[in-house]
């Protein structure tokens, strides 16, 4: 056998997975799982699960019949839900809510389209950070696979009170009952911590596994307790702009926080050695903190990956700066203008290896014919050649959204490739993923003739309803597949499918106006019709490339 | 059995007359040229060209035929393998593509020609080595051609198949793992 270059080894997994698709024998597929830890790491829980069952199907044709499929058990006592963060791994859906009674997350197994996900076990994670209703502001909900596929952190924010809530909940799945799942059940903690200002509240772990989990037995990590009483003789975190969490990444667990003069990150470090080959448990190292840049603006979003940061400056007034920084060293490596964002601060951002996507309002000099003086942007910048724009497009919605809509709903795809989903009013719109990294970004998303490339390029309709109305997308990503969680908006009297906020642009802007916390509040919240659940639309890729 | 369309290969290594549309002098065929990384240049029908999303998007951003069109990322060997496959199948309505499902990715049969043209990819020494298949594909996917990364990848599926953990490693020059990192894969 000739020597081959170790290119081959090293194939993307953009090729790589079509090769194990195309493997004829699942004994095949189990030798190759073997050959090494990155074809391991591949295949687990995406190849393998869906090369030898039934053909994952089209899920979201035209006239999809929009049956409910339950991410979240939704609590039928709870209203004002939002969904608020989308995540899979290990074959396992998992999402966060939040709402005027705290966080609640859950799971479910991943199914084959068409099918109804199995309705899983809410499990209240936490609820001791604010009182019902009294603080509707909460910045809560926030979840993500911790360094297991086994477990999750959920963090909850009240940043009204300065109250931070976090806790671990595991879910540990015996193999032979992959459709159980076994959170523990809620013991929220009071602990008091920095002076009062800071409140933890944290719960023991059923189910430990690894070593990492097992040094926070008993309650949080004592290295938490000291990060919160250290965070909070920092300056005041900005209302709208609360912390954080990114995934695991080269560096453990990143914990992104942008206040008012500053972006911060903490990372948590890994557990030394694997969880597989040393169980023991040890203390883990305590997070190192790491300011990343100060600045006298404030940061409405901020974006991580493995090694940059993205945080988008604006003084609301003047021109906008995106600035990248390195997450190893925090040095400042970037700066990239963003011309005119409106006074809404809403923006979104994604950040891969290659671009940075911006999701933005600019102020339109005219009323367009939502009513709206605001247009929503999405503004591409090339970061591995000449760090420019590369492209600047409309987003084809005249409504004004909520910051929330616009910033939640866009999310990185897997394999560095670029992918958006966000709603407007009734229709869910989606940025096609580049499936070659920045030629291809560039040269499909040049304006001015995007959209004549439709469905090539840019972004087009996926569903649209007259009946329905989304409140909120969350968007994740499984081998090659996008998950779509969906929450439908219903308005205040119960009617599912009113216009609603975001309806027809103005009555935001209505409800706002109407008079302090109270109508705020229901625009914050986002009425839930009982008995309606969230749903989870799979949609695979080539289905994407010809609606 | 290729001779499907126009073709004609203007490298230095030759110049050969893949095909020849006989239809030709009755109607001009839009050609487009093509010159790779490693300078070598060819000349193909739009036809041809319009197998890869690749140029087809290229050709309706540049609304006709463009002056000759450098091709990053692709050897002329592959390049002239691409075309081969191309040609051949310009013509054809069930290639592969995206729509596909999984299954009937992995259950499609790899057709006789298909066969010929995987078995003559060799490498500069005239020997069929599996990283000319990997450089095909990678080939392939740059210039998006969906019925040859199925077949590419088909062709690697089908050469990892019968094979013991050990020959795949060796195959795809994966280095063999450490201890510890075996007794995790065992498990």
């Amino acid at each position: 056998m000739p020597s081959l270059p170790p290119t081959i080894a090293s194939l993307p997994p953009e090729l790589l997975l079509p090769i194990f698709r195309c493997l004829n024998d699942p004994a095949s597929l189990a030798r190759c799982e073997r050959v090494c830890p990155r074809w391991n790491k591949l295949l687990q829980g995406s190849v393998r699960d869906q090369a030898w069952e039934p053909v994952i199907a089209p899920l979201l044709p035209p006239q999809t019949d929009l049956t409910d499929v339950p991410l979240l058990g939704n609590e039928r006592s709870l209203k004002d839900v939002y969904l608020t963060r989308l995540v899979v791994a290990r074959g396992l859906v998992r999402g966060a809510e939040r709402g005027f009674q705290g966080v609640y997350a859950g799971e479910a197994t991943l199914v084959q389209p068409g099918a109804r996900l199995p309705p899983h076990e809410t499990q209240l994670v936490t609820r001791s950070y604010c009182n019902p209703l009294d603080h509707p502001y909460s910045n809560a909900g926030e979840i993500v696979p911790a360094f297991t596929g086994d477990t999750f952190l959920v963090i909850a924010e009240d940043m009204d009170h300065d109250v931070v809530s976090y806790a671990f909940m595991n879910t540990a799945r015996s193999p032979s009952t992959a459709d159980t799942s076994s959170c523990s059940p809620a013991s929220s903690t009071y602990n008091p911590l920095g002076g009062g200002r800071w409140h933890a509240a944290g719960q023991t772990v059923d189910h430990i596994r690894t070593p990492w989990l097992a040094s926070c037995s008993g309650g949080l990590h004592p290295s938490f307790s000291l990060w919160d009483q250290r965070r909070c003789d920092q300056s005041s975190l900005d209302f709208d702009i609360a912390g954080r969490i990114f995934g695991p990444t080269l560096h453990g667990l990143n914990l992104l926080f942008s206040t008012e003069d500053a972006v911060e990150l903490w990372v948590l470090p890994a557990p030394q050695g694997s969880e597989e080959s040393d169980p023991a448990p040890h203390p883990l190292p305590p997070p190192s903190r790491r300011w990343i840049h100060k600045t006298p603006h404030s940061f409405p979003s901020t974006a991580i990956s493995d090694t940059l940061v993205a945080a988008l400056t604006s003084d609301y007034e003047t021109e906008s700066e995106i600035h990248i920084l390195s997450v190893r060293t925090g040095a400042h490596l970037l700066t990239l203008p963003l011309s005119g964002i409106s006074n809404s601060g809403a923006c979104a951002l994604i950040l891969t290896r290659f671009h940075v996507l911006v999701h933005h309002e600019v102020p339109r000099d005219t009323e367009d014919e939502n009513g709206s003086f605001v247009e929503n942007r999405i503004t591409v910048f090339d970061l591995a050649g000449s760090a420019t724009r590369i492209a600047s497009f409309h987003a084809r919605c005249g409504a004004l959204l909520p910051p929330n809509d616009i910033h939640m709903s866009l999310c990185a795809g897997a394999d560095e490739r670029c992918f958006g989903f966000f709603t407007v009013c009734n229709t869910i719109v989606a940025l096609e993923p580049c499936p070659r990294g920045g030629d291809a970004l560039v040269r499909w998303w040049t304006p001015p003739r995007l959209e004549s490339r439709l469905p090539r390029a840019g972004f087009y309709e996926l569903y649209r309803s007259a009946d329905l109305h989304m409140a909120s997308t969350r968007v994740a990503w499984h081998d090659m597949s996008a998950l779509v969680a969906l929450v439908p908006l219903v308005r205040e009297d119960g009617v599912e499918g009113a216009a609603g906020f975001g309806g027809d642009g103005m009555h935001a802007e209505e409800d706002e106006g109407e008079g302090g916390d109270e109508a705020e509040a229901r625009s914050i919240g986002r009425r839930h019709r009982d008995g309606v659940d969230n749903w989870v639309w799979r949609l695979a890729a080539p289905e994407l490339r010809d609606p | 059995m290729f001779h499907r369309a126009n073709l004609r290969n203007n490298s230095k290594n030759g110049r050969s007359q893949v095909g020849q549309n006989r239809n030709s002098k009755k109607k001009p065929v839009a050609k487009l040229t093509l010159i790779t990384e490693d300078n070598e240049s060819f000349t193909v029908c739009k036809k041809v060209a319009e197998m890869s999303m690749f140029f087809k998007n290229m050709l309706q951003d540049t609304e006709g035929i463009p002056a000759p069109f450098i091709v990053p990322n692709v050897s002329g060997y592959d390049l002239k393998k691409i075309i081969e496959y191309c040609s051949y199948h310009c013509l054809d309505t069930d290639c592969p593509n995206d729509n596909d499902s999984l299954r009937s990715r992995r259950d499609r049969k790899i057709g006789h020609w298909d066969e010929t043209f995987v078995r003559n990819i060799i490498n500069k020494d005239g020997d069929p080595v599996i990283d000319n298949l990997v450089g095909l594909t990678k080939a392939a996917y740059f210039l998006d051609i969906p019925g040859l990364i199925w077949l590419m990848t088909k062709s690697i599926a089908n050469t990892i198949d019968p094979k013991p953990i050990a020959e795949i490693r060796e195959i795809f020059n994966v280095p063999v793992p450490s201890e510890r990192e075996e007794e995790i894969l065992q498990r």
